[in-house]
């Protein structure tokens, strides 16, 4: 059963993260496992070296060999701590590279301190050379599996060529001399079967690998329609919630005139005939402004963009707010932007995009507060620089920048990438008592994208802080920005009197 | 005798706490419309809290969801004053879910109303929730005069 992963869901990291789990539990049972059996090695060979008999010229080179063993048991040791702690590379790599010294140095001290050449036990050594690229094929990765073939290929070969003679009064081994007798064909045929392995270690990895990669676009669709089912559900909810307001006025209304109708003076009914009307218009806005994000959804709407004043456009926007999100007090807007400023695309859109921002400044931070907006040209040097663009701009280009402040609980910068997500509201909101349905947002965005541009938002998620929303659109072609007056204006809002209360 | 139907011969307050103007509007206007009644409005909870103390409502509609004190906070602020906790209230809310109607009830009011509700449905619910009201009021001032307090 696949645990669930915490974090960025993608093919690649979960790849990486059960790679990464399977070389830390592999590495927890080998990496004691060796220590165990090369301890036990080392204890066999001390008894046998005591056995034996070691002359006395040799003592100090049989201690070293021991030294050295067991120095190669506690490298594995430490390995194997570290693989406790979920230190993977640290544990793979001690292993792997543990593995390599010891063969390395017990055939160094066997062959050339202690002079037994190229005996059994050396050429059983060079066969061991195979374990360590066993281990960097099941615990490291390519890399690591090529770097120590080619370190064992070296250390073969070298052993072959500097290695003391078997035959005891024949001169030391040279390469000529090496090529010469038949043993000349182990040196060849030892590095092959170096290569035979890791190449088999190779695909091995990578077969594993495509299996991981398979069983993690696997996970990510399972999410994706989790997270999916989970939106369309909030979705659901939220509009089924939002509807019941306009639905019970106009039902109300359309009630009271059938059980009234005849029992009131014309003027009282037609003062209801206008709150039922009222209503019906309220219900029909809503179910249009869930509609229009599908509208923009299902297909890029054709427009002709033209130069677009932020300023009057800004002033639009204010006026269309529903006064209700500002809970019916005035609220300061601070307002920096140069009078003549333009941006190239289209009116409708940049006040939707607008309105939906101050809205959720205003919902979304609390009645003291201010909320500003600001707003310049940019000169973007590379499109495409960590922001995504929709438009092909070659060169730099001029732009502009339209931030909308609040000073409110801010985001935490884990959830900024869902803001922008269809019918997503974060966690925190949709427990709160503020009224939204989770497309101000990706309308934003889906707006902003049709114009070229773009839009994110910075926040440090500090509450108090606040949230800063940013649109960034193109400025209109070939114009000159000389330095503009900036205009700074404090607007209070005053919601227009709530009718017939 | 007044035409609210409770059998009463005064004029019922009813306080109406809605964040939702058009709501205020259609509710304000069925009462006045069915019954005889004075309508009182707020727009939050701590406005509304603010106007039943003020005005000494006979019954109040509560709108759960709303900035600052929600609905249920609010019937929780007026049935835990000893004074005030007979008061009839009904919630009328757009929270639709079984989960919403138990933690309702559980708050302690009289009637759990979803939108939309009718405006003859609403004004009956109001109606017998002042009714049953003033029943227990009559009950407790009986039991009152018919067992003597206590020697001090």
């Amino acid at each position: 059963m696949l645990e669930p992963l915490s974090g960025p869901i993608s093919e690649p990291a979960i790849v990486q993260t059960y790679d990464r789990k399977r070389r830390l539990g592999l590495t927890r049972v080998i990496a004691p496992g060796i220590a165990v059996l090369l301890g036990l090695f080392t204890v066999v060979f001390t008894i046998y070296l005591i056995r034996v008999g070691v002359p006395s010229s040799r003592t100090v080179l049989a201690f070293l060999t021991v030294g050295v063993l067991v120095a190669c048991v506690m490298l594995f040791l430490l390995a194997a701590v570290a693989a406790r702690r979920d230190g993977m590379l640290l544990a793979t790599r001690t292993t792997i590279v543990g593995a390599g010294l010891t063969i390395v140095s017990f055939t160094i001290l066997w062959a050339f301190v202690v002079g037994n050449g190229l005996d059994p036990v050396t050429f059983g050594a060079f066969a061991a050379t195979g374990i360590a690229i066993a281990l960097a094929g099941v615990l490291g990765d390519s890399s690591m599996i090529v770097i120590i073939t080619v370190a064992m290929n070296a250390f073969v070969l070298l052993a072959l060529i500097f290695a003391p003679p078997i035959v005891p009064g024949v001169g030391p081994a040279s390469w000529q001399y090496l090529l010469a007798r038949e043993q000349g064909l182990v040196g060849p045929m030892i590095v092959l079967e170096q290569w035979v392995f890791a190449v088999i270690m190779l695909a091995s990895r990578a077969s594993f690998r495509r299996t991981l990669g398979d069983i993690g676009a696997a996970y990510v669709q399972i999410r994706r329609l989790d997270q999916l089912e989970q939106l369309k559900d909030q979705f659901i909810t939220n509009v089924n919630h939002e509807l019941r307001n306009p639905t019970m006025a106009l039902q109300g209304y359309i009630e009271l005139l059938r059980l009234r109708h005849e029992k009131v003076t014309p003027e009282r009914r037609g003062q209801l005939i206008e709150r039922a009307a009222r209503a019906s218009d309220d219900l029909v806005a809503l179910l249009t402004s869930v509609l229009e994000t599908q509208r923009f959804d299902s297909g890029a709407q054709e427009f002709t963009a033209e130069a677009v004043n932020v300023c009057a456009t800004l002033e639009d926007a204010a006026r269309l707010i529903d006064p209700r999100e500002g809970n019916m007090i005035e609220r300061e807007l601070h307002v920096h932007i140069p009078e003549a400023l333009e941006v190239w695309g289209e009116q409708v859109r940049l006040r939707q995009i607008l309105t939906n921002l101050l809205s959720n400044a205003l919902k979304y931070s609390s009645n003291g507060t201010p909320v500003e907006v600001l707003a310049h040209t940019v000169l973007e040097a590379h499109p495409g620089e960590g922001r995504p663009w929709r438009s092909t701009a070659s060169a730099a280009r001029q732009t502009v920048e339209i931030q909308v402040r609040d000073h409110g609980l801010g985001i935490p910068p884990e959830q900024k990438p869902l803001l922008f997500k269809r019918f997503v509201r974060l966690p925190r909101d949709l427990a709160s008592n503020v009224v939204g349905n989770g497309l101000g947002l990706h309308l934003c965005r889906i707006l902003a994208e049709a114009m070229g541009g773009t839009i994110w938002v910075e926040s440090t998620g500090v509450e108090g802080e606040g949230s800063t929303f940013i649109v960034r659109l193109p400025a209109p072609p070939a114009v000159a920005t000389p330095a503009q007056a900036v205009r700074v204006t404090e607007m209070g809002f005053s919601p227009p009197q709530a009718a017939g209360c | 005798m007044g035409t609210d139907g409770t059998g009463g011969d005064r004029t019922y307050k009813v306080l109406i706490v809605d964040d939702n103007p058009n709501l205020l509007s259609i509710i304000t206007d069925s009462l006045l419309e069915l019954g005889d009644f004075q309508v009182v409005t707020a727009a939050d909870g701590a406005e509304g809290l603010a106007a039943f103390y003020a005005e000494h409502p006979d019954c109040m509609v509560i709108d759960v969801k709303m900035p600052g004190l929600d609905g249920y906070q609010l019937v929780r602020a007026i049935r835990g004053d000893p004074e005030t906790a007979g008061t009839p209230l009904v919630i009328l809310t757009a929270l639709v879910q079984d989960s919403n109607r138990f933690a309702g009830m559980a708050a302690g009011v009289d009637c759990y109303l979803t939108k939309p509700v009718k405006p003859q449905d609403l004004v009956a619910a109001i109606q017998q929730a002042i009714a049953r009201s003033e029943a227990e009021r009559r009950q407790q001032l009986r039991v009152l005069v018919e067992e003597p307090p206590p020697e001090a």
